[in-house]
């Protein structure tokens, strides 16, 4: 109104006005789209952090205090929970790796074709849900009638059959074991989509220069694939933590808490002892390992990746 | 003339379709509804006993859901939480019973309006002792009352003892490792162990203890720390010997007792396992004639750890107690119809379906089951009724010390820890708890 006033309008001023009007309805716009997720974001994210935070402090007829969090510390079954937790992330994360990569670069550039049925079978142990598969395995497992039993039997070593689940020195393991069998087709399916999205007139450049073979596949494609590697470890340590169907339904975190993680010492200490404090208290400290581990992955994907071959070229190009 | 009919006819049936409609819904308001949770009886039992409640109280709708254990008690605590409790709940007696204490109402009045004033006689002493455990000192309030109540026992397969030449069940420990050495022989598991049950595990202990010391396990039972003591630790090295000698399966420590030992025991390639009265619902869930009539099964009591001494005392109590939630009832019909299932459930048509199929033994006294039972299985019965007279508690109160023993029993047999420092470590977490 003021300018239409003013008698005259100049062309910027002309764009000024409706620029102006445009911002501030766009930002109510786009607060309305925003605050229904930001309200449930709160709600649901926000407000049972803080909520968990205070439990782990909060006592019922004391002040706040850092006493469960001593009492933690002084648990050897805790520590047994961290240090399983951290194998649980290290070991899925390295065998969805070297399995995967590999199997997706096999599909990818060896396959020509029935590439979408490989990736499709390889993808199916994904949507099994984890109780048939913990069933399965557990049967799979089992001395005296297993499979893996059967097999043993077969070649003359059933005295030699390790319980694996039975045995506190396996059984984290090979829980792990099954946890990779059902997220490597993830990992696959991942790399395949990498490798299809990479340029081709890089990797036949590659080519001219020699990069052919393991060459190309160590030099070129590892290398350019590496926001896909920063994802996967990034959703496979989150993955790892989380953890807890195939645990209990197969071990229990036993034998002897052996294959204890944090997250099935959460619901023991919560659920079955009923020691809510507590279960808070290690709820956190599961919280701050995963923010942890994923700052870490993050600090040595900036250092260690970004020193790789392509990855120095490429930033001495840019 | 044909057309203004048409929307007088349809009309007339949508106003009919909407009163066939509401028709359920109102017969439905015009009865009580009283829900109910548990993880037991077993669903078609439960269903069963739903249907002969509401037969005999057609004013009377009982909406009951039955999961497995696990499920059942992570429902309910988001349940007690979220302010949303069903109006009757199932409860095993002790911790569980503890934990839900502040949201269940005393049902000592209500027992004095349902029985009587002299109500108590008809539960065993025992049961109603166990109904209380746990309660702060002063609180002498019963807020479960028990319908099932079943004694712990080892079964045996009788053909696989006939098959491994094995007379009669074991009386003692070296008993027990050889007839294990034979079973194997003949091709069975000898004595299933499903040790990532901890339930098993510490059933299976606390039978031990229950004949190197018997007063000590009460003790421990109710909280104290006295897992030291000489009789805790010569139960514990009892229960070493199970793994060491072979007498359990190898593997025992990643085993289930529930579903794959029952399960390898119906099938018949189980020799021993420890289970208990509950075995008996088999006969009504099972189309085995073994199983049907039992024919094939036999039990005994833990045999003596020494050459000398006896086999364990029978243990037991309550198996499923019932309790009503303080927000059952907000007029006095509710209240009526939730004291009726309670007490259809209890001493009523309810137990009588539940009796009928074995599925445990009857809290209340007097309660038989009404089906013709063949003669071994009428000793069985009549056996374990007896067993139940004189049954020594089988729960212990603290769920804390309850997973220390279970994860130390674990870790004994494993080979990690020996009996005494097993028990050391478990007298610590009941020091701790004491305190």
């Amino acid at each position: 109104m003021s300018l239409v006033a003013g008698g005259t309008m100049s062309p910027p001023a002309r764009r000024s006005r409706p620029t102006r009007l445009r911002i501030g309805a766009s930002q109510i716009e786009a607060w309305a789209y925003v605050l229904p997720a930001l309200g449930l974001f709160l709600l649901f994210e926000l407000y049972p952090i803080l909520a968990n935070l205070w439990a782990s402090v909060s006592h019922p007829h004391a002040a706040p205090s850092l006493a469960r969090y001593a009492e933690a510390a002084s648990d050897p079954v805790f520590w047994v929970a961290v240090r399983n937790s951290v194998v649980w992330v290290v070991v899925s994360i390295a065998l969805e790796i070297a399995i995967g990569f590999p199997l997706a670069v096999l599909i990818e550039l060896a396959i020509p074709r029935g590439r979408a049925w490989f990736r499709t079978l390889l993808f199916l142990p994904m949507v099994v849900t984890p109780s048939v598969i913990a069933l399965v395995f557990t049967t799979i497992y089992a001395p005296d009638y297993g499979l893996l039993y059967g097999l043993f039997q077969a070649l003359g070593l059933a005295n030699s059959f390790p319980a694996v689940l039975g045995e506190p020195a396996f059984a984290t393991y090979a829980v792990i074991v099954v946890n990779v069998w059902q997220w490597c087709g993830f990992f696959v399916l991942m790399y395949c989509v990498g490798i299809a999205q990479l340029d081709a007139e890089i990797l036949d450049a590659a080519a001219i220069d020699g990069a052919v073979g393991l060459a190309r596949v160590r030099y070129v494609i590892w290398p350019m694939l590496r926001s896909t590697h920063v994802s996967l470890v990034v959703l496979g340590t989150i993955q790892a933590l989380q953890q807890f169907p195939l645990i209990y339904l197969m071990t229990q975190g036993g034998p002897a808490n052996a294959s204890q993680t944090l997250a099935t010492y959460i619901f023991q200490t919560g659920f079955d002892e009923n020691r809510m404090g507590f279960a808070s208290t290690v709820a956190v400290v599961l919280f701050v390992l995963a923010l942890v581990l994923v700052a870490v992955e993050y600090a040595i994907a900036d250092n260690w990746l970004a020193r790789l071959p392509l990855a120095r070229t490429r930033g001495r190009a840019a | 003339m044909r057309k203004p009919k048409r929307p007088v006819m349809r009309a007339l049936l949508a106003a009919t379709t909407a009163l066939g409609l509401c028709a359920p819904f109102a017969a439905a308001q015009a009865k009580t509804v009283v829900t109910l949770w548990s993880w037991s009886p077993v669903q078609s039992t439960t269903e069963a006993m739903v249907k002969a409640i509401e037969k005999a109280h057609p004013d009377i709708v009982v909406r009951a859901t039955i999961q497995p254990h696990t499920a059942y008690f992570t429902a309910l605590k988001a349940a007690a939480a979220s302010g949303t409790l069903p109006d009757i709940i199932g409860l095993p007696p002790g911790a569980y019973t503890q934990e839900y204490r502040p949201h269940l109402m005393d049902l000592a009045g209500v027992a004095t309006t349902l029985w009587g004033k002299d109500w108590a006689k008809n539960f065993a002493p025992a049961l109603l002792t166990q109904a209380r455990l746990g309660n702060p000192k002063g609180d002498s309030g019963f807020y479960v009352l028990p319908q099932e109540a079943e004694v712990l026992n080892i079964w045996y397969n009788r053909d696989a003892f006939a098959k491994a030449k094995i007379a009669s069940p074991p009386k003692t420990m070296d008993e027990l490792v050889a007839d294990a050495k034979k079973l194997k022989a003949a091709g069975y598991i000898p004595f299933y162990q499903g040790g990532g049950t901890g339930l098993f595990d510490a059933w299976v202990f606390s039978q031990i203890a229950a004949q190197t010391d018997l007063k000590g396990l009460g003790q421990a039972q109710e909280g104290m720390p006295v897992w030291t003591q000489p009789g805790m630790v010569a139960a514990a090295t009892a229960w070493e010997r199970l793994f060491k000698e072979g007498v359990v399966q190898p593997g025992a420590l990643s085993a289930l007792q529930y579903p794959t030992g029952a399960n390898l025991f119906a099938a018949g390639r189980v020799g021993m396992i420890s289970l208990g009265s509950w075995w008996l619902q088999e006969t009504a869930l099972s189309s085995n004639p073994a199983l049907k009539t039992m024919s094939g099964y036999g039990k005994f009591f833990f045999p003596a750890v020494t050459p000398n001494g006896k086999a364990s005392p029978p243990l037991g109590g309550i198996d499923l107690g019932w309790g009503i939630t303080k927000s059952a009832a907000s007029s006095p019909a509710e209240t009526k119809a939730t004291e009726t299932v309670l007490k259809e459930l209890i001493s009523g048509v309810g137990e009588q379906v539940a009796l009928n199929q074995l599925n445990d033994l009857p809290a209340f006294a007097g309660m038989k089951p009404t089906e013709k039972l063949n003669p071994h299985l009428q000793n069985l019965y009549d056996t374990y009724i007896q067993e139940l007279q004189v049954a020594h508690p089988h729960a212990i109160g603290n769920p804390v010390i309850f997973e220390a023993l279970v994860a130390n029993l674990q870790a004994i047999a494993a080979g990690q820890k020996t009996p005494a420092a097993a028990m050391a470590a478990v007298q610590a977490v009941a020091q701790k708890q004491a305190h």
